[in-house]
C-alpha cells in the first residue's frame, strides 16, 4: 500500500509543473534564445504560464507547433516547419525545441527536421514530457542538453572563478536570489563566472569551464549539470543546502571556502557579523513589546532544496515552532535531522490536508495552493513557491542570503504583529 | 514600439485538453473519484485551475472552500509508454477503491494513453466486475479528440446514463446545466437571483455540483436551464446533452436564449416564465430590473456623456459579441472614437469580426500596429479592450472572458467606465472589467 500511495495517491494538492515547463524555463531565461514547444497548445500555454512567473516576456521568445490529432497520426514535420518559419530569415542565437509527451512518443527526428528547415543557429532538441518527470527533471535535462551542444573544451581557469548551477527564475523569487548570491560571492572576493539558466545569453555556457569551482544551489536542478561539468571539464563542485537564514548563509559560504578559499573571507565575515548584531538588537526591541515569535504548527512546502533550507532556517533561527512539517521529498539525512517533525512527500496529500486542517496558530511557508486550504485567521502565510495568487512581491528582496534572511524575518514579525492586532 | 496586445498566437482551433474538462465535470461530485490515466504532472494543471478559481471567487467575496473529490493519477512513465499502461491502471483502480471506498470511479484518458493505445474502456469494464462498483472510462484522450469540452460533456453523459433515474416532477424547481464559472460564481449567483424573482428555486447545477446521491434532482426539475452565452458549435453539444436528458426523463429544457446582456435577459426571463407558467411574474421582474438599470445609467451619464472611447477587439466573434458593448456605450452617451482590430485572430476570423463591426457602427476601423490605430489609442479618453495592451500609459478597461448574466455586466461596466475616467490621465493602467 505504501508503495502504491507513493505512486498513485491523491494529487489534488499537487503543485509541481511538468518537465516541459522546466525545460522551457531553462531556455526562456536566455534573451537571445527562442523556444519552440513541440506539442499541443494546451501544454504550451500552461508551461508558458509557469515560465512567465519569472520571465515576464517569455511569450515573445517562445512558440508552439500546436499539434493536433493529425500530427500524431501522420507526424509533426509540417507543424514544426510552420512554427520554425519565422526564424529562417532571422535566426536567434540558439533555437531550442522541447517536446511534449505525445510529440515524444511519435518519434519524429525533431533535430533533423529543424536542420532541414535551414535555420542558421544551433538547434537543441529535448524530449521533456511529463513522462520524464516534473519541473526539475525537465530543467536539468535541458541544462545538460545545452551543455552537450554548446560546451567548449576546457578554458583557461580563473583562479577565483565560480559558477552557480541550478538557479531559475521559475522558482518563486529565483531571480532576486541570484542577485543576492552573486553579491555575497563578490563580497567574499569570488568572480562569478556564470549562473547557468539565469544568465542573459546562451553565450554563458561557453564560460562555464573557466570556473575553478561549481556551486550547486538547488540540487534537484543543478546536480546533473555539475556532474557533467566535473566529468567534461574536471571542475569540482559543492552542493551545500541553499543559504537561507543568517547562520545558513554563513554555513554556505564556509562550505564554498572549504573547496575554494575566499580571497576576501575576512570582509565577508565582518559584513555578516555587522548585520547579525544590528538585527539582534532590532529584533530584541520588537520582542520586548510583542513577545516571542511562536507557531503551534508550521508547514514548509516548496521545491525540495528550498523547502529543507527554509525549514532549517525557520526552526534554528527565525521562530519557535511546536510542530514543523515539510512537504517535499526527503533531503539528505544530515540536512533533515532534527528539523522536521513530519515529512509529506508529494503523494501523501491526505496527511498534508489533515495537518493543514489542524492549524490554529500556524505558519505557511508555501504556495497559494496550501493557503487555499487554511482559513487566513488560522495561519500566517508567506508565499515561497508558485502558484502565488494572493500576494504580490514587487521589490528585489530575495529569500536567500543575508538580505533574504532579513526580508523573511521582517515578513514573519510584521505578520505576527498584525495577527495580534486582529485578535483584539 | 507601437501599442500591442499581450497574447499567445494561435494557428489552429484545437487548443485544450479533455482531462481538465472531465475534472471540471466531476471535481465536486461527492462519491466520485477521478483517475487521470496520465503522467502525474498532468494533474497540476487541473489542480492549478481549481486553485485559481478558488482565489478568484474569494477575491469576488464568495465564501468557498477548496474541497474537491480525490484525484489520482496512474502515473504513466517511460516504461508504460513502451510496454503499455493497462496493468498500471488496474493497480491504480484497485488502490483507489481500497483506500477511498468511492461510490464510483471515473477514468480520464491522457494523450499518452491514446498514443500508446491502452484500452481503458475494457479495463474499466473488467475492474467494475472485479470490484463491484461503477468504473467508467471517459472516451476522449487528452487533446487528441475533442479537447476540454468533449471531456466535460462525456463525463456529464456518463453521469446521466449511469446515475440518474426517473423521478417525480418537483414544481418550482429548476436545474442549471453547464458551468459558467461554477455554482459560487457571479454568473450563477445572479441567475439564481433572477430566477428567485419568478419565483423559482434552483435545485442544483449539473454536472459538477451535485453528489452522486443527488442526481435525481435533474430528472425531477420543472425546467433544465442551459447555461451559456450564445448558440454556437460548442454550445450545441451542451444542448444535445439537455435533449438527451429530456429524451430519457422528460425534463423540459431552455436553450434557445441566454441571459447575457440586458435585451437578451428580458427574452430569457419571458421564456422561463412561459415554460414554467409564470408569465406575469416574468414581466414584473423585467420591469423592476429595467428600472433599476435605468437609474444606474442616469447616475453615470453626466460623468460619461461625450467621453471618447477606442474599442480594441482581438477575440473571436464566437466568443465575444461587440453589440452588447456598443449598445451600452450609446445608452451612456459615450462616443465611440474607433475600433482597433488586434492581431490575435485565427486566419480569416478578423474579417468576420470586421464585418460584424461594420454592421454595428460607422466609427473608423483600423488594425493593430497601424498609425491610425496608434492615433485612436492616443486620442481616446480610455480604451475598452479584449486583450491587455502593453502600453502602460493607456487607460484601459479589460473586457473579461467570463460571460455576465442579466444586467450585471452592463452595470459593472458603467461603474468601471466612471472609475477609469476619474483616474488621472497620467496614471494610465488597466482595470479588469
Amino acid at each position: 500500500m505504501a508503495e502504491q500511495e507513493k505512486r498513485f495517491d491523491d494529487v489534488c494538492a499537487w503543485t509541481d509543473s511538468c518537465a516541459l515547463a522546466g525545460a522551457m524555463a531553462f531556455f526562456a531565461a536566455w534573451q537571445d534564445a527562442v523556444v519552440i514547444v513541440n506539442g499541443p497548445m494546451w501544454c504550451y500555454y500552461f508551461a508558458l504560464r509557469c515560465v512567465e512567473h519569472g520571465v515576464s516576456d517569455a511569450a515573445r521568445r517562445t512558440g508552439c507547433t500546436q499539434l493536433d490529432n493529425d500530427a500524431i497520426v501522420f507526424g509533426a514535420e509540417d507543424y514544426l516547419l510552420e512554427a520554425l518559419q519565422p526564424y529562417i530569415a532571422e535566426p536567434p542565437r540558439l533555437l531550442a525545441i522541447v517536446s511534449s509527451c505525445a510529440a515524444g512518443l511519435i518519434g519524429d527526428d525533431v533535430a533533423a527536421i529543424a536542420r532541414s528547415a535551414g535555420i542558421a543557429a544551433p538547434v537543441i532538441a529535448v524530449g521533456s514530457s511529463g513522462l520524464a518527470g516534473s519541473f526539475a527533471a525537465g530543467w536539468s535535462k535541458a541544462a545538460c542538453a545545452a551543455m552537450e551542444a554548446l560546451l567548449p573544451e576546457k578554458k583557461e581557469e580563473k583562479p577565483h572563478g565560480v559558477n552557480l548551477l541550478g538557479m531559475t527564475a521559475g522558482y518563486c523569487n529565483g531571480a532576486n536570489d541570484v542577485r543576492e548570491l552573486v553579491r555575497l560571492l563578490h563580497l567574499a572576493g569570488y568572480e562569478v563566472n556564470a549562473v547557468l539558466g539565469c544568465g542573459e545569453t546562451a553565450e554563458e555556457v561557453q564560460d562555464l569551464p573557466a570556473a575553478a569551482l561549481n556551486i550547486v544551489v538547488h540540487r534537484e536542478l543543478g546536480l546533473a549539470p555539475a556532474e557533467m561539468l566535473s566529468e567534461r571539464s574536471g571542475t569540482p563542485f559543492v552542493a551545500p543546502l541553499p543559504p537561507y537564514g543568517r547562520a545558513g548563509t554563513r554555513r554556505w559560504l564556509e562550505a564554498i571556502a572549504c573547496a575554494l578559499p575566499a580571497p576576501h573571507e575576512k570582509e565577508a565575515q565582518e559584513e555578516h557579523s555587522r548585520m547579525e548584531r544590528e538585527d539582534f538588537l532590532r529584533l530584541n526591541e520588537i520582542k520586548s513589546m510583542w513577545g516571542e515569535l511562536w507557531f503551534d504548527e508550521a508547514l514548509v512546502r516548496a521545491p525540495s532544496s528550498m523547502a529543507w533550507g527554509l525549514a532549517k532556517a525557520l526552526r534554528t533561527e527565525w521562530a519557535d515552532v511546536r510542530r514543523l512539517a515539510v512537504a517535499a521529498e526527503e533531503e539528505d539525512a544530515a540536512d533533515a535531522a532534527g528539523i522536521a517533525d513530519a515529512v509529506f512527500p508529494e503523494a501523501r496529500t491526505a496527511e498534508l490536508a489533515q495537518f493543514l486542517a489542524s492549524m490554529k496558530n500556524g505558519l505557511l511557508l508555501a504556495s497559494s495552493s496550501e493557503a487555499a486550504q487554511v482559513a487566513p485567521q488560522h495561519a500566517q502565510f508567506l508565499p515561497v513557491a508558485y502558484p502565488v495568487l494572493d500576494r504580490i512581491h514587487l521589490t528585489d528582496a530575495p529569500f536567500m542570503g543575508l538580505r533574504g534572511s532579513r526580508f523573511i524575518e521582517e515578513q514573519l514579525w510584521n505578520g505576527h504583529i498584525l495577527r495580534r492586532q486582529w485578535m483584539l | 514600439m507601437g501599442t500591442e496586445a499581450k497574447r499567445v498566437m494561435m494557428r489552429r482551433m484545437n487548443c485544450s485538453c479533455s482531462m481538465p474538462g472531465v475534472w471540471r465535470a466531476l471535481s465536486f461530485v461527492r462519491g466520485a473519484l477521478v483517475i487521470f490515466h496520465s503522467p502525474r504532472p498532468c494533474a497540476h494543471i487541473a489542480h492549478g485551475m481549481d486553485v485559481g478559481s478558488f482565489h478568484r471567487l474569494r477575491a469576488a467575496g464568495a465564501k468557498v472552500r477548496l474541497s474537491p473529490v480525490p484525484l489520482l493519477t496512474s502515473s504513466l512513465s517511460d516504461a508504460e509508454a513502451i510496454f503499455g499502461g493497462e496493468d498500471r491502471l488496474r493497480e491504480c483502480i484497485r488502490f483507489a477503491a481500497e483506500k477511498y471506498r468511492p461510490q464510483a470511479i471515473f477514468i480520464a484518458n491522457s494523450c499518452v494513453s491514446g498514443v500508446i493505445g491502452d484500452d481503458t474502456c475494457a479495463v474499466a469494464e473488467e475492474m467494475e466486475q472485479e470490484l463491484g462498483l461503477p468504473v467508467c472510462a471517459v472516451s476522449a484522450h487528452g487533446f487528441l479528440d475533442g479537447a476540454y469540452y468533449a471531456g466535460y460533456l462525456d463525463a456529464a453523459r456518463v453521469l446521466v446514463d449511469r446515475f440518474m433515474k426517473p423521478a417525480e416532477r418537483c414544481a418550482g424547481s429548476v436545474v442549471l446545466l453547464g458551468d459558467c464559472g461554477g455554482f459560487h460564481g457571479a454568473y450563477v449567483e445572479e441567475l439564481c437571483r433572477l430566477l428567485g424573482l419568478l419565483p423559482l428555486r434552483v435545485a442544483g447545477q449539473f454536472p459538477s455540483y451535485l453528489a452522486l446521491s443527488e442526481m435525481d434532482v435533474v430528472p425531477a426539475a420543472e425546467l433544465l436551464i442551459v447555461l451559456g452565452q450564445r448558440s454556437d458549435e460548442k454550445q450545441a453539444l451542451l444542448v444535445d446533452l439537455a435533449r438527451h436528458i429530456q429524451e430519457r426523463f422528460g425534463t423540459p429544457y431552455l436553450a434557445d436564449v441566454y441571459a447575457v446582456g440586458s435585451e437578451e435577459t428580458k427574452e430569457w426571463l419571458r421564456a422561463v416564465g412561459r415554460l414554467c407558467g409564470r408569465e406575469w411574474e416574468a414581466e414584473e421582474a423585467i420591469r423592476a430590473e429595467e428600472s433599476a438599470f435605468q437609474r444606474a445609467v442616469d447616475e453615470v451619464r453626466p460623468t460619461l456623456a461625450e467621453r471618447r472611447v477606442t474599442f480594441a477587439i482581438g477575440r473571436d466573434l464566437d466568443w465575444f459579441q461587440p453589440k452588447i458593448i456598443m449598445r451600452l456605450l450609446k445608452k451612456a452617451g459615450v462616443e465611440l472614437a474607433g475600433v482597433v482590430l488586434l492581431d490575435s485572430f485565427l486566419p480569416g476570423r478578423r474579417e468576420v469580426m470586421e464585418e460584424e463591426v461594420v454592421r454595428l457602427t460607422d466609427a473608423p476601423i483600423s488594425y493593430e500596429g497601424s498609425r491610425e490605430a496608434e492615433e485612436l489609442f492616443k486620442t481616446a479618453d480610455f480604451v475598452l479592450t479584449t486583450h491587455e495592451l502593453t502600453d502602460a500609459r493607456l487607460r484601459q478597461i479589460f473586457l473579461a472572458l467570463m460571460p455576465s448574466v442579466g444586467w450585471s455586466m452592463e452595470k459593472k461596466l458603467l461603474r468601471d467606465m466612471v472609475h477609469i475616467v476619474c483616474r488621472h490621465e497620467s496614471r494610465g493602467g488597466l482595470i479588469y472589467g
